[in-house]
């Protein structure tokens, strides 16, 4: 063994000082791997929030209901970049995709049948909100919440963010009922906030606020009645949904913590902290109040209603051991609106937002 | 033969072409004299780590200097078995865990006493200057040393800071030792010294400043566009000062006192995130203790060692975002800490000590928080501790008693706490004419929840049970002199178990809400090898060559069922190592030296985007002292990473690339 002699030594040294940690590649240019598109228009679309301080990317999915598929990670594909940290919320309107990044501070603008982005828009620089929390869209505008304390108002000719208002700190999802936009307020970082602001269109000017119970997170519509979700403390005072009948006035329903509403029914998820996980729904103009089961969700994250399809979908953390992992990927359910299970999709790590073509 | 070897060495490690040292080595001893201002012996230090009955290393001022070490976190990369969490740049946090255990099971003993932050647990390492450090030492493991205070038994491991106190010299001169260093990013860091001896009494007094821009340059990589950008928002502004007395009280007797101030006020630069640049994140903290310490004999066969200090240390994160009222997040915290130890040690017959210890410590913390329930912690030690040598062979026992009360003054507190705690080491020396010693060990301790586990809103919970560690240790040293080509080498080879129970971890009760529980169980499998030696070359040349390896294979147990079962633990390292390769020589002195880690994950699954890649990084210093009739100038060149090698420690916090130092130094 020649090899072994002692002149030979540091080389050897040196070989195994450098095999040992021959890991040290770089993982720039990691080849993208083919790309399959959905074969119909028929979609709905599932927003990861991922883990950025993980190293596990946000994505934007794809369900297709027409090959019964789901689409994974289509703007990273495409666009061979990152979405950004911590996708946050989105709406599909008119032949466009818009999505916000709550923590890139970014609005991708992307095109709806080839997922190609049209426009990034930075909002690093902007005063008037940075941190997108929710959008809705109506009359050629998309409406996005900013953590800041802003309703922005983004123009989906010109791709600019042409107006902004102030509607109070922490602001959730919103939703459009009329031509007002109803905001809720959470000030999540200043003891949670009890108020919603209403804003109109025409002027788009902040018309009032209205109570609600604590921590608001989302307004449901469906065009005539007008709900809210609260989320409470965390701690005694449970999360809500109650019905707003007037500027001072609100009707708490039940408990509840995600729902999605089409017509006269609402499908809610109570998902307490450390309680049991319920779900049911609400007939809105009977009152009528029915519990419902949801085969196959381990840890629900999301919910939504097709507004075309008869079609639920209900986004999950998967189980890993005894707890959800908000690191493992998580999956999508279909089901039909009386709660029979359909189909099961794996999607990526932290599924938040489900919307669907809007128009 | 030697004449091809070490030139080999250093090209094949650090990859350098180094031209070949014609050199004639039949000098094997005698071969330092005076004009080498390095004199590199293998020192009392290595001589403790060879016969030490628990894993002991150590890095002297000497060593410091001799092997390029740049600052405290190289120097704890340069030390086996350590993983550092390094959030890159001068003044970012670096916290340190030995084997795979979390840095909450490390004590950092700042001369003779225990640092603590009851609020996290972890002590910052960045803010003890490197220029002050006369040695370092880690021990992992119980300490070998029975004569010490009982906090000092009461983790896992110990790491051993220790500055320069009193003047170097026993003349009765005024010494100055004054630095400035200045680097890349907008570094800069003057640094004094003053030290005088009046008789009995001794006094030093030191103060340092640290400028930093640390707005180094890194390559971003988003799919496939790479782009070059900077660290933003990273600035640092730090000063401490000391001022040290000592009085040799007669015998053998000592006082010692110590002031230690400490204030940084830094800006936070936060993960690198795609398409942001900005964050206005702040942090200032202060820290202010005044300790002293008396070391004696009391009787021929009786020594005491007492010791009481007072701690204070305020930190202040300021956010400034529109997302919060007034448009800032101000959190303020305090915290306090009493202190008082004290320990006797008896030695019967000469080879039998025992050692009694008692620390009494009262911790507090208070904060402008929106749920400030003010808690504090009283806190009991009681340690006894035997050691006994007999034929080659010395074996060390010790119960430490440990008792936490936990209260609050505005809420509800967290359970108190009492163990017995036992371990137990030996050390032998087979045969008599050979330095070669076998050793083993056992320690089982516990840390206690910190204020952050039990009280933080949303978060803590107040019945958390202690984390509890079971170590078990089996290691050889070896010291030769009978190889022709080596005048002198330690080696040292140490295979460890480590078994965490009732690990504290955060469990979600929804992407919101997590609250921490004792559910997780760690086991921890590794090896740590170290060797140093000196090749002697010619008459007043020296190559000093040292290198740590260290695999760590920690694995969450927790449950079968979970994706986490047997994988590595997040930012644990497979492999992990370091080496420096030293010529000390009358011209200049250079140092070649080079760290390495193997690829990591950010989470205990494993999956697979969440690697972060090992990486190689090597570096280069030069320095040369000039001696004068009453003083001396040392200048030092530094060259960090200097193959500009693109690496993290903690995901998204890339560590700086290519970068210098220049450092001159009087001492009069």
């Amino acid at each position: 063994m020649k090899i072994l002699k002692r002149k030979n030594l540091p080389f050897m040294a040196a070989a195994m000082y450098v095999i040992a940690f021959s890991s040290c590649e770089h993982n720039d240019g990691e080849p993208f791997i083919k790309i399959n598109f959905p074969t119909s228009s028929d979609v709905a679309y599932i927003l990861n929030q991922g883990s950025y301080g993980d190293k596990i990317e946000g994505s934007l999915n794809v369900l297709d209901y027409g090959s019964s598929s789901m689409f994974e990670n289509m703007f990273t594909k495409v666009n061979e970049r990152s979405l950004g940290s911590t996708p946050q919320c989105g709406v599909a309107y008119g032949t466009r995709i818009y999505l916000g990044m709550y923590e890139s501070h970014t609005i991708e603008v992307i095109d709806r049948s080839t997922f190609r982005s049209i426009k990034q828009i930075k909002l690093e620089d902007s005063e008037e909100g940075r941190s997108p929390r929710g959008m809705v869209a109506s009359g050629g505008h998309v409406y996005i919440t900013m953590n800041e304390g802003y309703l922005s108002r983004l123009d989906t000719v010109e791709l600019e963010v042409d107006a902004s208002l102030k509607v109070g700190l922490n602001p959730e999802t919103p939703a459009v009922m009329g031509d007002r936009i109803y905001v809720p307020v959470s000030a999540w970082s200043a003891d949670y906030g009890t108020t919603g602001s209403v804003v109109t269109m025409h002027p788009f000017a902040v018309e009032k606020e209205i109570d609600v119970p604590l921590n608001p997170q989302q307004f449901l519509t469906n065009g005539n009645d007008l709900f809210v979700i609260s989320w409470g403390n965390y701690g005694d005072e449970k999360g809500v949904l109650a019905k707003v009948v007037s500027d001072n006035r609100y009707e708490v329903v039940g408990n509840a913590r995600m729902g999605t509403i089409r017509d006269n029914t609402i499908y809610l998820i109570d998902n307490p902290w450390g309680g049991e996980l319920k779900y049911w729904k609400y007939e809105i103009s009977s009152g009528e109040r029915t519990d419902m089961a949801f085969p196959e969700i381990d840890s629900p994250s999301g919910i939504g209603i097709d507004p075309s399809r008869d079609v639920l979908l209900i986004s999950s953390f998967p189980m890993d051991g005894v707890y959800p992992s908000y690191l493992l990927p998580g999956y999508v359910c279909e089901y039909t609106l009386d709660g029979k299970f359909v189909r099961k999709y794996a999607i990526g790590a932290g599924p938040a937002c489900i919307f669907f073509n809007a128009d | 033969m030697r004449e091809q070897f070490l030139p080999i060495v250093l090209m094949s490690i650090c990859g350098l072409p180094v031209k070949a040292v014609a050199s004639d080595l039949a000098h094997t001893t005698d071969t330092v004299e005076t004009s080498l201002p390095d004199v590199v012996i293998l020192s009392t230090d290595s001589q403790k780590g060879l016969t030490s009955s628990t894993p002991y290393h150590n890095i002297d001022a000497t060593h410091i200097k001799m092997s390029g070490v740049t600052d405290i976190a190289d120097a704890m990369n340069r030390l086996p078995g350590v993983n550092l969490r390094d959030y890159g740049g001068a003044g970012g946090l670096k916290t340190v865990s030995i084997r795979g255990l979390g840095a909450g099971h490390t004590a950092v003993v700042y001369d003779g006493v225990a640092l603590t932050d009851c609020q996290s647990g972890q002590i910052d390492l960045s803010r003890y200057s490197l220029d002050n450090v006369s040695s370092l030492s880690l021990y992992s493991g119980d300490n070998d040393d029975i004569f010490m205070p009982a906090r000092a038994a009461a983790s896992a491991s110990s790491l051993y800071i220790n500055s320069f106190t009193a003047p170097e010299s026993e003349d009765k001169l005024m010494h100055v030792n004054a630095r400035m260093r200045v680097g890349a990013f907008g570094y800069y860091n003057p640094f004094a010294r003053v030290s005088k001896r009046f008789g009995k009494a001794s006094y030093s007094m030191n103060m340092e400043y640290i400028h930093a821009d640390n707005d180094y340059p890194f390559k971003l990589v988003n799919g496939k566009y790479v782009t070059k950008e900077r660290r933003q928002n990273s600035k640092m502004n730090s000063w401490h000062g000391e001022l040290n007395g000592r009085w040799e009280l007669g015998g053998s007797s000592i006082l010692n006192a110590k002031l230690y101030y400490y204030d940084n006020d830094r800006d936070l630069p936060g993960p690198v995130v795609y398409y942001v640049s900005k964050t206005d994140e702040h942090l200032r903290e202060r820290n202010f203790f005044g300790q002293i310490q008396y070391r004696g004999k009391i009787m021929p066969n009786l020594s005491l060692l007492a010791t009481s200090k007072f701690n204070w240390a305020a930190s202040r994160y300021n956010d400034y975002d529109d997302k919060y009222p007034g448009g800032v997040l101000d959190n303020y915290y305090i915290q306090r800490e009493m202190y008082a130890t004290m320990a006797v040690l008896f030695t019967p017959v000469y080879n039998l000590s025992l050692d009694y210890s008692a620390d009494w410590s009262w911790n507090n913390l208070s904060s402008n928080l929106r749920k400030n329930i003010r808690p504090y912690r009283h806190c009991v030690l009681q340690s006894v501790a035997a050691k006994y040598r007999i034929w080659r062979m010395t074996m060390m026992g010790r119960v430490l008693y440990s008792l936490y009360l936990n209260d609050a003054k505005d809420g509800d507190a967290g359970n108190n706490h009492s163990r017995f705690s036992p371990m137990f080491s030996v050390s032998l020396q087979p045969i008599e004419s050979s330095e070669f010693y076998l050793r083993g060990s056992y320690k089982n301790i516990f840390r206690v929840p910190t204020f952050n586990e039990l009280y933080y809103d949303n978060y803590g919970s107040v019945n958390l049970e202690p984390e509890v560690t079971d170590q078990f240790n089996l290691g050889f040293t070896w010291h030769t002199v009978r190889l022709p080509w080596l005048s002198d080498m330690n080696f040292t080879c140490d295979g460890y178990v480590n078994h965490v129970s009732n690990k504290i971890v955060a469990v979600p009760y929804n992407l919101f809400l997590w609250r921490m529980s004792n559910l997780g169980k760690v086991r921890v499998f590794g090896i740590d090898v170290t060797f140093e030696t000196v090749f002697p070359i010619r008459r007043g040349q020296e190559i000093a060559a040292t290198g740590t390896y260290s695999y760590q294979r920690a694995q969450p147990r927790t449950n079968r069922n979970s994706s986490e079962w047997m994988k590595q633990v997040a930012y644990i390292p497979l492999n992990s190592g370091a080496f420096s390769l030293s010529w000390l020589n009358p011209w200049v002195n250079v140092a070649l030296h080079s760290t390495a880690m193997s690829a990591r994950y950010t989470t205990n699954n494993n999956l697979p985007e969440t690697r972060i890649p090992g990486f190689i990084e090597a570096g280069v210093s030069l320095s040369h002292k000039f001696l004068f009739k009453n003083y001396s100038v040392d200048v030092r060149g530094d060259l960090l990473n200097m193959f500009n090698t693109r690496y993290e420690i903690v995901a998204r916090y890339p560590m700086p690339g290519r970068s210098w130092k220049i450092a001159v130094e009087l001492d009069i």
